[in-house]
């Protein structure tokens, strides 16, 4: 007789990931051509992700809704264990699920968060399921205290929370994206500020213009004695940073899962932001070769 | 059908239509002109006989501007033609193939790259599209206009600081229109062209310059007034590009008229074919269009 998982093992199993699922669907899954192929599609809504951040913190969640800003998503964190799911929420039937197994939708946990984070695709849900998901608001929060039988379960209760908190956290990551440039403004083509500070470099530090060029562009960084003798000049420290304006479907792209690999790899010898940094790179390389950015991303050795 | 000068229908127009051209062009377009008339300044005060030697036929069929370019610019940057494919390895360890048909690479301007405060421009010569090893010497004058806008410390600023275009676009188009211009000044285009135009123009203009049939036919499509086209065919007659006016093409994409075909111009010489809506808007476009003010030639030359 099959024995009823008690509440501890299905969260660890959620913690595990797949350590109960079919071989076949697995093994469909992750086959390296079509992980390739649906990291080459890009990101939409009706996908199945898992989340993975730098402390390896993971999750499986539903993409809903690419935002006006490419680089961030709306997601629906999902469970495999059905047993998680709210009151009257839909859940995802094994034969429709690209895991091949039930997925519970936890829509009280519907947010946003970076696109960087997604890892690994799974797969679609069908539009009809994913319509059904889309549209269920969660219940108000007494309703779930009343009908949910797994509230009574502490590690339920312990890994809601935990998902929670995983959430809040990846949601406030949105807010520290790379900022995009500043909207074209024709009627004011040159940024006096900008041209300010480039002739600061020269006048006040006395830099050839080559030498000028290299400050601005973030190629050599100032150090402490020229960063103060500008701040006395009237430059604000915060304008000494040089992050010249990289191109919004640049840096679009270069938060794409498709190079997660390469920022991972530039992470580890590079300080700062990955993906700016990949990023930037990129652009230097934008100069001396054709095609698209992800062409050029493509070619970047790390 | 009796042909005006173009100066003569700029004159006619002036009045008229000044406040029109100037509403129908981009900001983009004033930005990257201006650039460029600055560009030319600033070429022509390092080398007095700019114009002269990106015109003047020489003896030697195998000097061009290309090597007259290269001399007169050696106390600024090395500057290196190569014959064969070339692999050029960068500062940061990466490498870069010069040559037509590899990366897409025909030349490179590397600054700093040449030692004791000089740059480094480097040219591929392989003939490509027309086999008269033309093609160096548009490459070559790219190159020397990214020098101009690197060394030069207003034209530098500029490329820095505006903020209607992403930069590196800016700064290849200010190249390429520089690069144009000097092989095509207003002078020598004035003097073989007449509107309408016709294929047979675009042959005067191809065979009394060093430029290749490809910027010919840019540069005679940017200064239709009209809507029109000019294409290039190879010696076999397949279409190797075709350029538009800034007015748009006289047909659709399916290859239907856009306007009545009694009004289009058409004509075809060896490698140009030259359509244009003769009795069309008498605005002038947008782009490379002739200038008021005559170029002068220095030196001797036709």
């Amino acid at each position: 007789m099959a024995r009823h998982m008690t509440a501890k093992e299905r969260v660890e199993a959620l913690r595990g990931q797949c350590a109960y699922h079919e071989p076949a669907a697995l093994r469909r899954i992750t086959y390296p051509q079509a992980l390739a192929r649906r990291m080459n599609e890009g990101v939409r809504p009706g996908q199945l992700w898992v989340v993975k951040d730098e402390r390896s913190r993971m999750a499986y969640v539903l993409v809903e809704r690419v935002g006006h800003d490419p680089r961030v998503v709306t997601v629906t964190p999902m469970s495999d264990d059905p047993g998680m799911a709210m009151p009257r929420t839909p859940v995802v039937e094994a034969r429709k699920s690209p895991l091949g197994v039930a997925l519970a939708p936890i829509t009280a946990l519907r947010g946003e968060m970076p696109v960087r984070l997604l890892c690994t695709p799974l797969g679609d849900l069908d539009d009809s399921t994913m319509a059904c998901i889309a549209r269920f608001s969660p219940p108000a929060e007494g309703a779930r205290a009343e009908d949910g039988a797994w509230i009574d379960d502490p590690m339920s209760l312990a890994s809601y929370a935990d998902l929670a908190d995983l959430m809040d956290d990846w949601r406030g990551r949105c807010t520290r994206l790379p900022p995009m440039p500043k909207a074209p403004d024709c009627d004011s083509p040159f940024d006096e500020r900008d041209a300010a500070l480039y002739d600061m470099l020269i006048d006040v530090l006395g830099l050839t213009v080559p030498q000028a060029n290299e400050v601005y562009d973030g190629k050599r960084a100032l150090d402490e004695r020229e960063r103060l003798a500008l701040i006395a000049a009237g430059a604000h420290p915060r304008d000494l940073d040089f992050t010249f304006a990289l191109p919004a479907d640049l840096l679009i792209e270069v938060e794409q899962p498709l190079w997660r690999d390469k920022v991972e790899a530039f992470a580890r010898t590079h300080a700062g932001d990955p993906c700016l940094g990949l990023a930037r790179e990129c652009y230097t390389l934008h100069a001396r070769t054709k095609g698209t950015w992800r062409d050029r991303l493509g070619k970047l050795e790390i | 059908m009796r042909k005006d000068s173009i100066k003569g229908n700029a004159t006619r127009r002036e009045g008229k239509a000044a406040d029109a051209v100037d509403a129908a062009r981009s900001a983009c377009d004033r930005l990257v002109e201006e650039q460029v008339r600055m560009m030319e300044e600033v070429a022509r005060a390092w080398c007095p006989t700019l114009t002269a030697m990106c015109c003047r036929p020489s003896r030697n069929p195998s000097v061009g501007p290309a090597e007259r370019l290269a001399e007169a610019f050696s106390g600024m940057a090395v500057i290196q033609l190569h014959d064969d494919p070339y692999e050029l390895r960068m500062s940061d360890g990466s490498t870069v193939m010069i040559a037509e048909g590899k990366s897409g690479l025909t030349g490179m301007y590397v600054p700093g790259g040449g030692g004791d405060g000089r740059d480094a421009i480097h040219c591929a010569t392989a003939g490509r599209q027309d086999g008269t090893h033309r093609r160096r010497h548009f490459t070559m004058l790219h190159e020397i206009g990214h020098m101009v806008q690197n060394r030069d410390r207003t034209l530098a600023r500029r490329v820095r600081t505006q903020r209607i275009m992403d930069r590196h676009d800016f700064e290849e188009r200010c190249c390429h229109m520089f690069a144009s211009r000097c092989l095509l000044p207003d002078s020598l285009v004035g003097r073989y062209m007449a509107w309408p135009f016709s294929a047979d123009d675009a042959v005067a203009l191809y065979r009394h310059s060093f430029a290749s049939r490809m910027a010919v036919a840019y540069r005679m499509a940017g200064l239709m007034p009209s809507p029109g086209s000019v294409t290039v065919r190879t010696t076999d007659g397949r279409v190797s590009m075709v350029a538009v006016s800034p007015w748009g093409d006289c047909v659709e994409e399916d290859g239907r008229w856009k306007e009545t075909e009694d009004d289009v111009v058409r004509s075809r010489a060896q490698w140009f074919e030259v359509r244009c809506l003769h009795d069309g808007p008498q605005s002038g476009g947008a782009g490379n269009r002739m200038g008021d003010r005559p170029e002068t030639m220095q030196g001797g030359g036709r």
